[in-house]
């Protein structure tokens, strides 16, 4: 019965992605974007499992490096960014639309 | 050994070229640079002459340099050959090249850009040699294009000048017209012939003319189109008058002994092809005689002096084509031995009178020149009496060939024979006249001043000013370097028509020429005898026409104070002169019907077509793409997190539609 | 059985928490936990090896950068929150419903062919010798786009003269 865990994937998945429409402030945007992620990592390791493939396993090692070196950047983004507009909610920052 | 002979024979020009062209920067004298080029054609004529008496005993030599390509069964390969043909016309590029190289020395001893003009020289040597000993239609087209280029180099040589700029300009067009006759005719006759090899046309097999007689008298007429292009012949002659604009030694080499005659040289080439087709022969005959009659007519009133040698050329072409045009190709090729001669010695008289003048053209500013440049006088003499046609002299064989060739033609001989004497009488006519105003006839001003000089001596500064501006210092006579050439070519003008006595004259050795010739070309078949009486009259009574002739010019130019007669006639002729002197207009036909017309339709595409057409096409594009971005640009999400839910959307359904489209298959 | 119930149960409280909780730092520490239960959900899974990475690198990396970073910029003073209109919420629930849908679509139709379960016993040695071998290059690159993930950070967050801005202003 552990195929209720594609439900949870697909559930963490678009749960992170209502999270970083509806959420306001953008650490918790990035929040979100991590349980997305979480939610993908844990569809690619199904999937190796039922294939028996284990290279899918090496592709969920790369997907959290680099998720990490992006969720580094973001906050390092948001840092910067908050120190130019000292905001940090999208409503306030205007910048592409002017 | 031969095989290498005859690869280096074009490889020296090339080689001077080059050396000149490096050594530019150095700024080399006239001296320096003449030898460069001088020496090397002297080298490639001694191995001419080698290589040429191994052909006359043993036949062609030929050396296969580099196979390019293969079409189908038609080879293009790098390939010289020298065959009987090849021969003449090898003889007469480097041994009158290396007389005109020398005597350029002279010449150019003035002007500065010397090294170019010797590396163009060269460059035309190098290619002149690749036209003449190819052994196949490929590099034969890489030396007429060579000649046609060098020849724009020289022509424009004083580029300074917009006059002659626009005279290269002319002629490479011209040149080009030409040309387009010359490929598309090449690619006719390598289609039914299924070669481009001239020792293969040599002996063209007889069924497959019969079988494409069309075929190949439309590539026939074009290759005429392209020798008459090279040859100055009668649609596309213009260019030739325009360029003398060039140094006078150029006009000597290319445009009286060599590049000009290219065109006969090509129609010898094909002549085994051409003589089954009477159409065709009719062509080159009549376009030959209507060319020289016309330029003859045109010669009578010009007044610079190159401009009536180069008339001259053209109608002595008329002649050659002519000759061609009756199947009677060995005597157009030796009147192209002949003429190359004389005509080379009468352009470089003309170098040397203009170089002793300080650079005056006008005939009727010379006169007199027979006391101060006596070698020149001499010379042009021999020459004079060879283009004219006196007995004993060259151009006396060669002309009367054609003339009996040319009566002796089946069908319209008659006609053909009118005009090529008339020709001869004009031809006559205008070189005396050109003689006595250059060399015997005092000058206008320089009477006029005596007179004035006997009664105004009160003047003297203005006697001096005038006489500064009448007499241009001194007019002397031209250094050794120049005269030697000029006694060289006149000895030549001289014996060269014994190789090709007529029967009449003598039993054993007539017609050795042409004997040697025919182991290549047609060999003139089809004409009536003529009994050695005929033969005998005929020669009498052109004789006796011509020195009418040339009496008659004597009468109006000299006997008479000469200009007076002159002006008598000119006045009771007086549209004819000026139909003569104005070249029968057309220059100003061609650019009323050619070039203008070409010129609206250039400034109608850029006015047009170009701004509001094609830059309005260019607008459409842009306009539609920023109208694009600016429409999205409107239903651009003003908050970040929807533009987030558009993407999610719209990636869903791209992916889910490729989900389903790969399960649901 | 009852461990898968349990874990998915778990997992998708704290993911709830995550999203719909008004404090950001619950929100920092619900992922938090989030992460090590998918952890945990690995380890049951048998790739032990990823387990142990996403616990090291997921959950003990990532998310206490998100508690950091919190505390470099203040954030109690956003604390009174600003929240989305009802409606939006709903509009947004909806479509994230929709996709949900579509997906089990997918899964379901295929549900047979991906409940096998089939992991063979040396499957770290195997997954070693691949990562060193056949993925190599990637393992390499994943290097250099840490350094230069490093370098980037260091270049945003900006100079010496940026942080002693800050500071002025903190002091002010």
């Amino acid at each position: 019965m552990s195929s209720i865990y594609y439900y949870l994937a697909g559930f963490l998945f678009t749960l992170g992605l209502l999270g970083t429409i509806y959420k306001k402030d953008l650490i918790s945007i990035l929040l979100c974007l991590e349980l997305m992620m979480g939610g993908i990592g844990l569809l690619v390791i199904l999937f190796s499992r039922s294939t028996g493939l284990l290279d899918s396993q090496l592709l969920v090692f790369f997907m959290i490096i680099v998720s990490a070196c992006e969720v580094a950047i973001g906050l390092s983004l948001i840092i910067a960014l908050y120190r130019k507009k000292q905001t940090i909610y999208t409503d306030d920052i205007k910048i592409i639309t002017e | 050994m031969y095989e290498n002979y005859l690869a280096l024979i074009p490889l020296f020009p090339l080689l001077a070229f080059l050396l000149n062209s490096i050594l530019i920067k150095n700024k080399l004298n006239n001296v320096q640079a003449g030898a460069i080029t001088f020496v090397s054609l002297f080298v490639s004529f001694i191995l001419v002459i080698i290589t040429s008496m191994h052909v006359y005993n043993n036949g062609p030599v030929n050396v296969k340099l580099w196979e390019w390509m293969t079409y189908g069964n038609i080879k293009f390969n790098i390939h010289f050959v020298m065959d009987e043909l090849s021969v003449i016309l090898s003889l007469m590029v480097t041994g009158i090249g290396s007389a005109i190289a020398f005597f350029s020395i002279g010449y150019m001893d003035h002007e500065e850009k010397v090294g170019k003009f010797f590396a163009f020289f060269a460059l035309f040597a190098f290619s002149m040699l690749l036209l003449v000993h190819g052994e196949n239609f490929l590099v034969l087209f890489m030396g007429w294009e060579g000649v046609g280029l060098s020849s724009y180099l020289l022509i424009g040589f004083w580029y300074e000048h917009t006059k002659n700029g626009n005279a290269a300009k002319k002629a490479f067009i011209a040149n080009r017209v030409g040309d387009f006759g010359l490929v598309l005719g090449m690619i006719g006759f390598a289609l039914v012939f299924n070669t481009i090899s001239f020792s293969e046309l040599r002996t063209p097999d007889l069924a497959l003319i019969a079988a494409n007689k069309e075929m190949l008298i439309v590539s026939s007429l074009l290759l005429v189109l392209g020798a008459a292009g090279k040859s100055a012949q009668v649609p596309l002659f213009v260019w030739l008058p325009d360029a003398m604009m060039g140094p006078t030694p150029v006009s000597a080499l290319m445009h009286a002994a060599t590049m000009v005659t290219a065109g006969i040289f090509l129609l010898c080439r094909v002549s085994n092809v051409i003589v089954h087709f009477p159409v065709v022969l009719d062509v080159i005959a009549w376009m030959g005689a209507i060319t020289a009659l016309l330029a003859s007519l045109i010669a009578i009133t010009q007044t610079d002096i190159k401009k009536i040698l180069a008339y001259s050329t053209v109608s002595q072409l008329g002649y050659m084509i002519l000759a061609c045009g009756v199947g009677a190709f060995s005597t157009g090729l030796f009147h192209v031995f002949t003429h190359a001669f004389f005509k080379a010695l009468l352009f470089l008289c003309a170098a040397s009178v203009i170089y002793g003048c300080h650079h005056e053209q006008d005939i009727f500013k010379m006169g007199g020149l027979k006391k101060k440049m006596p070698i020149t006088f001499w010379t042009f003499t021999v020459g004079f009496l060879a283009i004219a046609g006196i007995p004993g002299f060259s151009g006396f064989f060669s002309k009367d060939e054609i003339l009996s060739m040319a009566l002796t033609n089946p069908g319209n001989g008659v006609w053909l024979y009118s005009v090529a004497l008339l020709t001869a009488l004009l031809t006559a006519f205008y070189m005396m006249r050109m003689l006595v105003l250059v060399f015997i006839v005092e000058p206008a001003h320089h009477e006029a001043h005596k007179d004035e000089k006997g009664h105004k001596k009160k003047h003297d500064k203005h006697d001096k000013h005038d006489d500064h501006a009448h007499e241009h210092h001194e007019v002397h006579e031209s250094p050794s370097v120049m005269t030697i050439p000029l006694i060289i070519l006149a000895f030549c003008s001289f014996a060269a028509g014994y190789l090709g006595l007529p029967h009449i004259m003598s039993h054993e050795n007539s017609r050795q020429f042409q004997g040697f010739i025919e182991k290549f070309v047609a060999k003139t078949a089809g004409h009536e005898h003529i009994t050695a009486q005929n033969e005998i009259i005929m020669m009498i009574v052109t004789t006796m026409l011509i020195l009418c002739s040339m009496g008659l010019a004597y009468y109006i130019y000299v006997v008479n104070d000469h200009n007076k007669m002159r002006d008598n006639l000119k006045s009771k002729f007086k549209t004819l002169w000026s139909i003569s002197s104005s070249k029968f207009k057309i220059d100003e036909f061609y650019e009323l019907v050619i070039i203008k017309p070409l010129y609206e339709i250039g400034h109608f595409l850029v006015d047009v077509v170009e701004t509001h057409i094609v830059n309005g096409v260019v607008k459409l594009v842009t306009r539609v793409t920023t109208a694009s971005g600016s429409f999205l640009d409107d239903t651009k999400p003003e908050r970040l997190e929807m533009g987030i839910l558009y993407i999610v959307i719209g990636l869903t359904i791209i992916i889910t539609a490729i989900f389903n489209a790969f399960i649901f298959r | 059985m009852t461990y898968d119930i349990l874990l998915t149960i778990l997992t998708v409280v704290f993911a709830l928490m995550v999203v719909f909780s008004k404090k950001t730092v619950v929100a920092a520490f619900a992922l938090l936990m989030t992460l090590l239960t998918i952890a945990m959900i690995y380890f049951q899974l048998g790739t032990i090896f990823l387990a142990a990475i996403q616990v090291l690198v997921n959950a003990g990396a990532i998310a206490i950068l998100f508690v950091f970073v919190m505390m470099l910029i203040n954030l109690e003073q956003f604390q009174n929150n600003r929240e989305r209109s009802k409606t939006k919420l709903v509009v947004t629930a909806f479509t994230i419903l929709i996709i949900l849908g579509v997906f089990s679509l997918i899964v379901n139709n295929n549900i047979e062919m991906l409940s096998a379960v089939n992991l063979t016993d040396n499957s770290m040695k195997t997954l070693f010798e691949k990562l060193f071998t056949t993925y190599y290059l990637p393992f390499e690159m994943a290097t250099v786009l840490l350094l230069s993930a490093l370098v980037a950070c260091i270049v945003i967050t900006g100079s010496e003269k940026g942080i002693k801005h800050d500071q002025e202003n903190l002091n002010e």
